[in-house]
């Protein structure tokens, strides 16, 4: 399944959606919004600024009406999202971008074993969505911090994403795809999946990859084997582990259990921002050690590229 | 959030899974009133594990050596922290320990079960044979059997073990848990099960959907209550003398970076989630006291990059905050605050007055971005704050500051 599809769109949420500002936000930047559903207010509209969009009870209700809908984004409060996500994909929907964070964490346990076994994707929770600058934005990140072209930036906080894109910008190097993770304890997307998928985008040209330290788990996965395998795409990597300057959090003592620590990964494992740029080093990939460091490191492994295809 | 053993023992019972009868006491005096036959183990309700060691866990005979004891054990703090509850519970003939455990693996997205034929206090010992088994698909009882058949558990304790696993289980889902860990399990010559002791940590975002859970939160006493919430300040480093504040960890991260890069020694940073305006008009004032009682506090480095409301938003917060603080200060710093020892004084007020000293206030460098321009208010006479648009220039105002002040 594609990672982005740029097709039409259901939103999920409550009432409130109807009056805040990512409606209409999504709709200026070219999203095709073809219908909504909260429940309650099945059969009436939404006034958007491209015309009505429907509004349904059910998501079986809207699929069926426009089954050429492929992605949904999915506004519901947190204890409501994971019956939400199963509404969708029993709906016949295959991508989902959970915009809501703060998910109890078993319930996303139960909706990625929901979506591996029906091949569905999801982005988040937490993920404020997909831009493509000047194209289509999957969610609430701010389209007026980035411009189009070749970089695409992965990031797990938008704040970050957007502060990078700002100054890359300024550096003459546009952004193709703005994608975020999302920042819960478990996520349905990783940054391998992006990567797979960014790979073959003919729009990108390179890759900036945001993590953060204090994770206390790996979306950027510690082989640094399989890392490696994406540095001869003749797309420079480049990628910065948020807060690894950190002092080691010192264990906070007792808080969960000093035995099964060592046989999971519980949430209270100290940063592993040194796991991480351990691994990044050993696969050779770029590390920028504070985020004004990306444009440049990005710039010279450009100009790099290019000397080799010139002397070859 | 961790429950308090004799918390999670109340969960236990209320699944089946089988607890000491034991009593709740709340100050030495309590044991008068014991209900259950001596000898009896006193055991210290803190989060720490260790509490043994400590001599927070102690056996009695007789309601004299029972309220002594007690009193002890009220006065021990293990890891900075007082119980406020002992349980007392009676004794049991042990003739085998063992542990089991389910826990939540974030890398791997998947609970799992823990097991090791040996139980107990000798940590390495429980290490060397714990067994695991990774529930990666909608729970079954053969998982359990596989755990306790992998532990090497005999014959006759497989049954009664996978049953409880199962309970164990089914508790962690009930409750949203991170963590469950029964060890001790006892089993008595008769090949009874007993929990000796039980740990059980609630995932923080699920704690409003349990009503029961929510009211232990509000009672427990959190030493690290600022895992709790987010929107509070993590401490780096006491000695430190900038303090960051932005609304995304990831940015809020990236600053400190740049600043330890700088040189310069980040004290805490604060994280403002969310974008409704009420919640952050009601919580950045009390968030900027508190850390504004840092002793050394120089900067407080506030860094926003999101949208019009929201920035507006901090942005007026913020100002009327310091506009608060300037008049405030201005006003103090006109009082002698020396304590001068008069005639009438006693020698005994006189060693304990101190001069205390006039509290510092931070400067602030404000750097806050959104697509809309946000007016800025004029620039006021002693205005304890810098405006900067770009990140590098605010991190420089900041780092040089300290350097200035030297």
């Amino acid at each position: 399944m594609k990672l982005i599809s740029t097709g039409q769109v259901l939103v999920q949420g409550t009432s409130e959606i109807l009056t805040g500002k990512h409606l209409p936000q999504v709709q200026a930047c070219g999203t095709d919004i073809a219908a909504i559903v909260i429940v309650g207010q099945g059969g009436s509209t939404w006034a958007g600024a491209q015309g009505d969009v429907p509004i349904f009870d059910l998501v079986e209700q809207a699929t069926e009406v426009m089954p050429e809908i492929e992605t949904t984004l999915i506004f519901n409060p947190a204890y409501a999202v994971l019956d939400a996500a199963l509404e969708a994909i029993d709906g016949g929907l295959r991508r989902l971008i959970v915009i809501t964070g703060g998910i109890p964490p078993l319930d996303i346990v139960r909706l990625l074993r929901k979506a591996k076994a029906t091949g569905t994707t999801v982005l988040g929770p937490g993920s404020k969505g997909i831009l493509i600058p000047n194209g289509v934005l999957l969610g609430i990140q701010e389209p007026h911090f980035f411009s189009p072209g070749g970089v695409a930036i992965v990031s797990c906080y938008s704040s970050l994403a957007a502060e990078v894109a700002t100054r890359l910008t300024k550096a003459g190097l546009g952004q193709s795809v703005s994608i975020n993770l999302g920042s819960d304890t478990i996520l349905g997307t990783d940054f391998h999946r992006c990567l797979e998928f960014l790979k073959d985008d003919p729009q990108t040209e390179a890759i900036a990859l945001l993590d953060y330290g204090n994770s206390g788990h790996s979306n950027l996965c510690l082989d640094s084997k399989l890392l490696g395998k994406y540095l001869n795409l003749g797309k420079p990597l480049v990628a910065y582990v948020a807060g690894h300057l950190l002092p080691r959090e010192k264990p906070i003592p007792e808080i969960g259990s000093v035995i099964a620590s060592q046989f999971a990964s519980t949430v209270t494992t100290t940063s592993n921002a040194k796991l991480k740029i351990n691994a990044l080093k050993k696969a050779k990939i770029l590390i920028a050690d504070y985020p004004h460091q990306i444009p440049d490191l990005i710039k010279k492994a450009m100009a790099d590229k290019f000397l080799t295809k010139s002397v070859s | 959030m961790d429950l308090l053993e004799y918390q999670a023992k109340e969960l236990f019972r209320e699944r089946g899974i089988p607890t000491l009868p034991s009593q709740r006491i709340d100050r030495p005096s309590d044991l008068k009133d014991l209900c259950i036959p001596y000898p009896v183990v006193l055991k210290s309700q803190v989060r720490s594990g260790g509490r043994g060691k400590a001599g927070g866990i102690k056996f009695v005979a007789n309601t004299i050596d029972a309220i002594a004891a007690a009193s002890s054990i009220f006065n021990l703090a293990i890891m900075g922290e007082f119980p406020q509850v002992l349980l007392a519970e009676a004794q049991y003939d042990t003739e085998q320990e063992i542990y089991v455990a389910v826990v939540l693996d974030y890398q791997l997205g998947l609970p799992v079960l823990l097991g090791s034929a040996q139980g107990g206090i000798n940590i390495e010992k429980v290490v060397e044979q714990m067994q695991k088994v990774i529930i990666d698909q909608q729970f079954s009882p053969f998982y359990a059997r596989r755990l306790a058949i992998k532990m090497g558990l005999s014959g006759e304790l497989i049954v009664p073990v996978s049953q409880l696993i199962e309970k164990m289980y089914r508790l962690f889902i009930a409750k949203d848990l991170e963590l469950l860990e029964i060890n001790p399990l006892a089993v008595s010559s008769s090949g009874e099960l007993m929990a000796l002791d039980g740990k059980i940590t609630v995932n923080n975002q699920a704690i409003a959907r349990h009503p029961d859970l929510t009211e232990l939160a509000a009672m427990n006493l959190q030493i690290s209550d600022w895992r709790l919430g987010r929107g509070r300040w993590q401490i780096l480093n006491l000695e430190g003398n900038v303090a960051v504040i932005s609304n995304d960890e990831g940015l809020g991260l990236a600053t400190l970076d740049l600043l330890y890069q700088g040189k310069a020694k980040p004290a805490s940073y604060l994280t403002i989630e969310g974008d409704d305006p009420q919640v952050i008009a009601e919580n950045l004032p009390l968030d900027l006291d508190q850390v504004t009682q840092l002793q050394n506090l120089d900067v407080v480095l506030v860094n926003i990059v999101s949208t019009g409301s929201v920035v507006e938003t901090i942005q007026q917060v913020i100002i009327k905050y310091l506009q608060l603080r300037r008049d405030v200060t201005t006003v103090i710093s006109a009082v002698d605050r020396t304590e001068r020892p008069t005639a009438s004084r006693t020698v005994r007020d006189r060693i304990r007055s101190k001069p205390t000293p006039v509290p510092r206030f931070p400067q602030f460098v404000l750097r806050l971005v959104s697509p809309e321009a946000v007016t800025r208010p004029e620039e006021e006479n002693n205005f304890p704050a810098v405006w900067v648009e770009d990140l590098a220039e605010a991190i420089a105002a900041t780092v040089n500051f300290n350097k200035g002040k030297k």
